[in-house]
């Protein structure tokens, strides 16, 4: 494919289910050993993407930033969570939060965190790569249109923003300012904001030009933020009726009228909201091959969690160290995090040959 | 059609009106430009049309505006959008997508059109503009010209009546902005479309400009109608329209052809420059050893050579022009030089001492660089603190007389207390020379300086280079505009696929390369003009010696003011 062609190899909703079973993993377990199975399944579908196998890996996730993600979880945790039994050294004197035992299970802890937050980082990378903004939008329902744009805004200003910076930085040394301390380095805030608030501007004027800001959509939405309001009162009321003393149906009651609200506003104002669909992409069966496994996945995470309680997967370093469990079955199934590589793989080896 | 009604505007925060009593039509199918100095009131004149102006902006209005049938200020920016396309100024800010077709259906999507048609809409808009093969490209590969026609792409693609582009290359580099001026031109003559542009470069458009539109600034009352007409009256026209006002020729040279036709009437086509070996010294004598030089310095970015074993010696007091096509590895000459992209090759010496482990930020008090787009210099709240700023980077003394001294030589010093970002697109970019002057660098190197500036404005800062250069400063400026290199250099550098290809006076060397020549050297294709002054001087040398007035083809008389001629019917 040249280059600077987009391609689209996926369904966005592949990508989606991905996104969030990954996330479900990464709330619903604390065990390092399933996190670093995650971590690593991620970052072999984001080389993928490197050596071409799928769409758009052209940047590379800076590897560095994890290992510095949970450098700093570990070091955090471990010299503000004095619990554990393990010790390594004691912190002297009275210094607010500092001050006190600093063990192995802090430790063990932080850096657990830490590989988590680098597999949502790591994560959200390969979905951003991978899924244009405009399939984004498309999969958004069109209720949701005004709020699609403005989220589709946010994504095209990170790239803009960052070259700005470059451009800032640029400018700095060449008059002089070498960066070096952070008080230099706090020096590039202030023209990054007023350049960022000068293209926010740019940018509001050119889709005003363009017509987006019409008075029957700001009528609908003054009436979708009047309809959720009460929506939300009448569940607030259900929820505190329990504290009144009222029958269980009540509150029941309260909560289906308010979800029946919810539910009309979001049809009349998805029908009030016209726009067509150019490019509908097809769900094929490489996308069912893909999605499957991330959804096995997140249907075993839930079904285990809530059915069979919290022992298969959850795992705690206090107030002892121990070996964190690790289960085979468990392990397989994550690696269902791997399947858009491996369809993506078996699809070019099929088509080779 | 568009009609103005005695109308004039001015925003809350300025007491001065920006558009006086503007009363005049342009008619449907018509090209119109507008031109006026930087901060004259294009814009405001142009987002009247559409209603952004008073609707976005604010601001005090008298009078009426009629744009096809509908009064702009009554029916809004979203209204007027179904008819009055509009193209702003900076291709990057225009975007919410990041794929071309994309980009163009969004807007169509948002119209309710069924997909078939928006995939025959996008089809029959690329085509029409040229650039069906952007069609897949994703828009951050794209270069400034192919964005501002993909800009351009989206306004088109919903079929306005009217297409409004405000400045659409000032924020492009000089290929870039002759590709998208093609392109209008293109549009013009194709569509029967009312285009109205504001634009500096009227050199390449007025040839088909059936209306223009002349706003002086200062709250004076604009001037339109027919291009000559108006033409006459301006201060500040392209060369070869004011050779035609100062021989006094009538109807007004608009276009190369038109302008040999003058000539050729007047018996002036075979005049002679006398002058033409008064060139610069490629080196300069008094001092031999040169201030910059550089030995076979290479740069490398992965696998693509941007610079190839260049080896060049700057001398003081010497200005050199660097000119090449996009690509050709000129910025990144210069961000070598001062140390923003790392040698893969070679060494660069000032005057005798090896730049090799000198940061940028030192370098940076002895060669002075101004980057492309001025305002990303620019961050201070007042014009004189961005001066200091710069001093105390480089740990000097905060000497306010010295920096008000060379906003004074920069004619900014009225500004002084101003925010740099409220100023002129000229103005601001003095302001940034000084910040990067006041430091007293030996060495000044420029990367698209016209970008943007009108023609006094270019004309300005040649004079304020000039200046600098007599004082011992060696410059060295990259730039696509002819013109302006022709009025400045004494050296021009010509690069291609990294490597310099010609090193000579600056019409030898563009002689020798593929550049396009300027309006003058295609005007005197055998003769070396620079500037409209030596054909001037020329002439006018070429008359006086005319024994017998009475025989020339057109009669001709010297007026005693300034050499101007007339012509006497």
């Amino acid at each position: 494919m040249p280059e600077g062609h987009t391609s689209t190899p996926f369904h966005g909703w592949v990508w989606l289910t991905w996104m969030t079973t990954i996330l479900l993993c990464v709330s619903l377990t604390r065990n390092p050993l399933y996190l670093v199975v995650v971590w690593l399944c991620v970052a072999i579908v984001h080389a993928a993407g490197g050596m071409g196998e799928l769409a758009g890996g052209n940047t590379p996730f800076p590897f560095w930033l994890s290992l510095l993600v949970i450098l700093v979880g570990a070091v955090f945790n471990a010299l503000t969570v004095h619990v554990g039994e393990r010790i390594i050294f004691v912190l002297p004197g009275n210094l607010p939060f500092l001050s006190g035992r600093v063990t192995w299970e802090a430790v063990v802890y932080g850096a657990t965190n830490g590989i988590a937050l680098s597999v949502i980082l790591l994560a959200f990378w390969v979905f951003n790569r991978n899924v244009a903004i405009s399939s984004f939008l498309r999969m958004l329902p069109r209720a949701f249109h005004s709020v699609a744009i403005v989220a589709s805004i946010a994504i095209t200003f990170v790239p803009l923003l960052q070259r700005e910076l470059e451009q800032i930085q640029e400018a700095q040394v060449i008059r002089g300012n070498d960066l070096s301390g952070f008080r230099n380095k706090l020096a590039l805030l202030l023209p990054l904001l007023i350049s960022s608030l000068e293209h926010a501007f740019q940018l509001a004027e050119v889709m005003t030009a363009r017509g987006f800001l019409k008075s029957s959509e700001l009528t609908h939405a003054a009436i979708w933020r009047g309809a959720f309001l009460g929506g939300f009162g009448l569940m607030l009321g259900g929820w505190l009726s329990r504290f009144w003393g009222l029958p269980g149906w009540a509150a029941n009651l309260l909560f289906v009228a308010a979800l029946a609200i919810f539910g009309i506003v979001f049809l009349v104002e998805s029908r009030q909201v016209h726009f067509t669909v150019y490019r509908s992409t097809r769900f094929r069966l490489r996308d069912a091959l893909a999605m499957s496994g991330p959804v096995l996945l997140a249907v075993f995470f839930v079904f285990h969690r809530f059915v069979f309680g919290e022992q298969l997967l959850d795992y705690t370093p206090y107030p002892v160290l121990t070996r964190p469990p690790f289960k085979p079955l468990v392990a397989c199934l994550l690696l269902g995090i791997l399947n858009p590589f491996l369809v993506t793989l078996f699809q070019s080896h099929d088509s080779v040959s | 059609m568009i009609q103005f009604h005695n109308l004039s505007f001015k925003y809350h925060s300025h007491q001065r009106w920006v558009i006086r009593q503007a009363n005049f039509a342009i008619p449907s199918g018509s090209f119109c430009l507008i031109c006026g100095s930087s901060g004259s009131g294009k814009s405001t004149l142009l987002r009247l049309m559409n209603g952004l102006v008073p609707h976005f902006s604010g601001g005090i209005l008298e009078g009426e505006i009629e744009v096809e049938g509908l009064n702009p200020v009554q029916a809004g920016p979203g209204k007027m959008s179904q008819k009055v396309g509009f193209v702003f100024q900076d291709p990057e800010t225009q975007f919410l997508l990041d794929c071309v077709e994309d980009e163009i259906a969004f807007n169509l999507e948002n119209a309710a059109m069924p997909a078939a048609q928006i995939a025959q809409r996008i089809t029959d808009t690329l085509q029409a503009l040229g650039i069906a093969h952007l069609r897949r490209r994703k828009l951050e590969s794209l270069s400034g010209g192919e964005k501002q026609k993909v800009a351009i792409a989206t306004v088109l693609s919903l079929a306005p009546t009217i297409l409004i582009l405000d400045e659409p290359t000032s924020q492009l580099d000089g290929q870039s902005a002759e590709e998208v001026l093609s392109l209008i031109q293109n549009l013009a003559r194709q569509r029967r479309l009312t285009i109205v542009m504001a634009e500096h470069r009227l050199d390449r458009l007025l040839h088909f400009t059936d209306w223009l539109v002349y706003l002086p600034g200062h709250g004076e009352p604009l001037l339109a109608g027919e291009p000559r007409r108006i033409l006459n009256q301006m201060d500040t026209v392209p060369p070869m329209v004011q050779l035609g006002k100062w021989l006094g020729y009538q109807p007004l040279p608009l276009s190369v052809s038109e302008g040999r036709q003058m000539l050729c009437n007047l018996g002036l086509d075979k005049v002679y420059n006398n002058n033409r070996s008064a060139q610069s010294p490629l080196v300069n004598a008094d001092v031999p050893m040169p201030v910059l030089s550089l030995e076979n310095v290479s740069v490398r970015f992965g696998n693509t050579q941007a610079v190839s074993q260049v080896n060049l010696q700057l001398y003081a007091s010497q200005i050199a022009c660097l000119m090449g096509v996009n690509g050709a590895g000129k910025t990144s000459l210069l961000r070598a030089i001062l140390g923003l992209v790392a040698l893969s090759e070679g060494c660069i010496r000032l005057l005798s001492e090896d730049l090799r482990g000198v940061p940028t930020w030192k370098r940076s008090r002895l060669i002075g660089y101004l980057p492309q787009d001025p305002n990303a210099l620019l961050y201070s709240e007042t014009v004189l603190e961005e001066l200091l700023l710069t001093l105390r980077n480089h740990g000097y003394p905060e000497d306010i007389d010295k920096a008000l001294g060379l906003l004074e030589r920069l004619g900014v010093s009225a500004h002084a207390e101003r925010y740099p970002r409220d100023l002129s697109v000229g103005e601001r970019q003095r302001v940034a020379l000084g910040a990067i002057l006041i430091t007293q660098p030996l060495v000044l190197l420029l990367d698209e300086p016209t970008r943007g500036l009108d023609e006094k404005a270019k004309t300005n800062l040649a004079q304020l280079l000039r200046s600098f250069a007599k004082q011992g400063m060696s410059i060295l400026v990259v730039t696509h505009d002819v013109e302006f290199m022709l009025t400045l250099a004494d050296r021009l550098l010509i690069m291609e696929k990294g490597r310099i290809i010609q090193d000579g006076s600056p019409l030898a060397a563009l002689r020798q390369s593929n550049l396009p020549p300027a309006q003058l050297l295609q005007l005197f294709p055998d003769q070396e003009f620079r500037t409209l002054d030596e054909v001037w001087q020329t002439m006018g040398e070429a008359l006086s010696r005319m024994p017998d007035r009475s025989d020339r083809p057109a009669s001709l008389a010297c007026h005693s003011d300034g050499n101007r001629l007339l012509l006497q019917e």
